[in-house]
C-alpha cells in the first residue's frame, strides 16, 4: 500500500494512520510518501500549530485517552515497519533540509521512488 | 458472518484491548500474535464493534485461523489460532531504497 500524505488537517492524518497502522496488520508493505503540507508531520520543530485542527467538537473528542494521538500512531507504525519517505521537492519549496526532519524519515526521494513503490502496490491513495 | 459463538476456546495469551479504537485492536493483536508458538490461541477482549467483522477478515488475510468470537454486553472476546510459521504479519518491508 503507498499513500501519499499530502495535507497536515489532523483528521486526514488520523485517517492516514489508521490506514497505514491496519495494512501494516495485515501483512503488507506500507510507504508513506511526504509531501507538501504533509512535512509539517515530520518536522524537528512542530508545534501545535503545525496541524490544521478540526471543528472544535471533533477536537475535543479527539482528546480522550482512548483515541491514540498522532505522535502515538507514528511511533507505532515505526514499530510495524512502514516506511516514512520525505519529498524532496516539497523540502525544496519549504526550505527544509534533512536535518530539519525527525528520525522517523526512513529516506528522502522524489517521484520516481514513490511511483517505483506505487506501481507495486495494490492500494494507492492520496490524503 | 463471522460471529460463531464461542466459550469453548482456551486461550494460550489473552490480549485486553478494551477500551482502544480500531486500528488498535487488530495493530494490537498482529503484535501478540507475532510472539507466539504455532497452534496457541490468542483471546482479544476489546470493546470497539469493529472486532466482529475485523478478526475474521484480519485472520483471513493472514492466514491465521479464526476460531470465533463471543460477546457479552458490548464486550466482545475474539479467538484466533496462529496458524503461520514464518508470519507474513508485521514483517519488515523488503523493498529498500537506495540510501541517502
Amino acid at each position: 500500500m503507498a499513500l501519499i500524505v499530502f495535507s497536515n488537517e489532523i483528521d486526514k492524518l488520523i485517517a492516514t494512520f489508521n490506514l497505514a497502522l491496519g495494512g501494516a496488520s495485515m501483512g503488507m508493505d506500507v510507504v508513506l510518501f511526504f509531501t507538501f503540507w504533509g512535512l509539517e508531520l515530520l518536522k524537528k520543530d512542530k508545534t501545535g500549530d503545525s496541524y490544521q485542527k478540526p471543528n472544535p467538537s471533533l477536537e475535543k473528542m479527539m482528546a480522550h485517552p482512548k483515541f491514540p494521538s498522532i505522535d502515538q500512531m507514528v511511533k507505532m507504525c515505526k514499530e510495524m515497519g512502514v516506511k516514512f519517505i520525505a519529498c524532496t521537492q516539497s523540502m525544496e519549496f519549504m526550505g527544509l533540509t534533512k536535518d530539519d526532519l525527525l528520525p522517523v524519515v526512513d529516506s528522502i526521494a522524489g517521484v520516481a521512488t514513490f511511483l517505483a513503490d506505487a506501481e507495486n502496490a495494490k492500494i494507492n491513495l492520496l490524503i | 458472518m463471522g460471529t460463531k459463538q464461542t466459550t469453548a476456546v482456551k486461550a494460550d495469551v489473552v490480549l485486553d484491548a478494551f477500551g482502544l479504537i480500531c486500528p488498535m485492536p487488530i495493530a494490537k493483536t498482529c503484535q501478540a500474535i507475532k510472539g507466539m508458538e504455532v497452534g496457541q490461541v490468542l483471546e482479544v477482549i476489546a470493546d470497539d464493534q469493529g472486532i466482529v467483522e475485523d478478526m475474521p477478515s484480519w485472520c483471513h488475510t493472514t492466514g491465521n485461523e479464526f476460531l470465533g468470537i463471543a460477546e457479552d454486553h458490548g464486550e466482545y472476546h475474539a479467538f484466533v489460532r496462529k496458524r503461520v510459521i514464518d508470519s507474513k504479519e508485521c514483517r519488515r518491508p523488503p523493498c529498500n531504497h537506495p540510501s541517502q
